[in-house]
């Protein structure tokens, strides 16, 4: 297994994967602070122009809220960049054979899939983290983060909304062929659970919820309120990773 | 060494596939699988290989049933398939240390071999370059020394003179030979007729996926007859019933 991790590790890098996720949650890191700075100035810079067509600005007042705000907006938009990167991992490995030489040189299926789970798991771990820690590293710089409430379980809740998709793509990965077939598995999986939570009976239980971290910063809700969304999170997971490891074992390669 | 009993396997929705094929491959034997396009050798093998799952039937491979104990298995058997399908993105060595890390070959003896391997096939100067610009027989010859690197007892090949050139083809009739002198085992399908004829022992016929003829080269090649001639007569007889 740790061979296969190292193996995913070289063409990861090799073919720049990583280098281009990193760049992409790095500059989400720099862009939430960035932009929330830079909203007065812009907003100042246009107020002359607004005059003229009788709008009149007030001054806007901007802290670490406005730049977690962004946060908690761009981090989606991170994620489908990830799970779109990501979506050919094991696909592309079906589609060329290269499975075949590993499994048949007695690597039990179980060890290739649970390497590739822990790389794929990791890696966005990673990347949340690396985002995280630049947009709080600024915040703390430029305002005080103080002023957000629940600041590291709406980080956690989010991450775990990650989690949850990463094992629908695992999952979705196990029983298709394709990379398309597994976008539109795991993007229409997660779009029904986002589409279910209008309803609020249902929200109290789906991990779309767990993206909404503005409203713990804010302190509308507390960590407790989410136990049921984590729990049911948590099950699935779980669920997807049970379902893969069965599915992935009677593929034909 | 490789026993089969009686392997049926039909792939799902098409009744193409294999019915009811035995045969016994013994230590030291070179045993040539012969027949015709679409005839059911890559099954065979991919069923040896542990790749696909069978019906009915039982595989045995060094006294040990496959479906009960397929990693001890696997360790001794080494499979590779018609055309070779590597990591791409990956150098030759580090294709070559990937595989020797899944088999737990030790760093002395991966070295020698990927060393002795690489001389006899020529491509150490180009062990350093990535998968992907290597050619079609570079990519054989890689996933032959892949398949080495464990010291497997049977070897399982498909077609692995496609793409060789001769002296590749050379080196590795004689990396079979000495294979069995040690006591190990070889089966193989192939298209080479003369290549059968000269290097193997035993030899197997198969046809829409039953096998039609088996036993040493004497007894399936008579007296002053070629492999060819028979091949082309079972092939035909069988076809007119
Ligand atoms: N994955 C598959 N699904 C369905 N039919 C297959 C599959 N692979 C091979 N076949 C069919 O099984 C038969 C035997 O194929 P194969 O074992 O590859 O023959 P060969 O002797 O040329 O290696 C062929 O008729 C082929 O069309
Ligand atoms: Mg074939």
């Amino acid at each position: 297994m740790n061979a296969f991790l190292k193996k995913e590790w070289m063409e990861w890098n090799r073919t720049g994967r990583s280098w281009i996720l990193m760049l992409v949650f790095v500059l989400f890191g720099i862009m939430n602070p960035a932009l929330a700075k830079l909203t007065p100035w812009l907003m100042e810079a246009l107020s002359d122009s607004l005059a003229d067509t009788g709008l009149v600005t007030t001054a806007v007042q901007v802290d670490a809220m406005t730049s977690w705000a962004q946060f908690y907006k761009n981090i989606p938009i991170g994620l489908i960049i990830f799970i779109l990167i990501v979506s050919g991992n094991f696909t592309a490995e079906y589609e060329k054979g290269t499975l075949i030489p590993v499994i048949t040189k007695g690597l039990s299926r179980w060890s290739v899939l649970a390497a590739k789970a822990v790389f794929l798991y990791g890696s966005w771990t990673v990347l949340y983290a690396v985002c995280f820690g630049i947009t709080y590293g600024y915040n703390a710089y430029f305002w005080d983060n103080g002023i957000a409430g629940n600041l590291f379980f709406a980080a956690a809740y989010t991450w775990v909304f990650g989690i949850w998709t990463v094992a629908l793509l695992i999952f979705f990965s196990a029983v298709s062929k394709s990379s398309s077939q597994v976008l539109l598995g795991t993007g229409g999986a997660a779009l029904g659970v986002y589409l279910l939570s209008v309803f609020p009976k249902l929200d109290a239980f789906l991990p779309a919820r767990l993206l909404r971290g503005l409203d713990l910063l804010q302190r509308a809700k507390s960590p407790g309120d989410y136990h049921a969304n984590i729990a049911a999170a948590g099950l699935m997971v779980l669920l997807c990773m049970v379902l893969s490891v069965g599915c992935f074992d009677r593929k034909q390669l | 060494m490789l026993i089969i009993n009686h392997l049926t396997k039909h792939y799902k929705g098409s009744s193409k596939g294999i019915s009811d094929l035995s045969l016994h491959v013994r230590p030291g034997d070179i045993y040539a699988f012969i027949g015709h396009n679409g005839a059911g050798k890559t099954t065979t093998l991919k069923c040896i290989a542990g790749i696909h799952d069978y019906e009915t039937g039982e595989i045995r491979i060094g006294g040990r049933n496959l479906r009960e104990n397929p990693l001890a298995c696997k360790q001794v058997t080494a499979y590779i398939p018609d055309n070779p399908d590597l990591y791409e993105y990956l150098t030759g060595i580090q294709y070559l240390n990937f595989i020797a890390d899944i088999f737990k070959v030790s760093a002395e003896g991966r070295k020698e071999r990927i060393k002795k391997y690489g001389d006899e096939f020529e491509i150490t100067a180009s062990l350093g370059d990535l998968i992907s610009s290597y050619s079609h027989g570079m990519k054989q010859k890689l996933a032959i020394i892949s398949a080495m690197l464990h010291e497997p007892k049977l070897l399982i090949l498909d077609e692995p003179f496609v793409g060789l050139d001769p002296k590749a083809a050379v080196v590795l009739k004689g990396m079979m030979r000495k294979l069995c002198d040690s006591g190990g085992a070889i089966f193989f399908s192939t298209h080479v007729l003369e290549v059968a004829e000269k290097l193997c022992n035993k030899v197997a016929m198969v046809k829409d996926g039953r096998l039609i003829a088996s036993g040493s080269m004497e007894e399936v090649v008579e007296q002053g007859r070629t492999l060819e001639s028979i091949f082309m007569e079972v092939v035909n007889d069988v076809g007119t019933d």
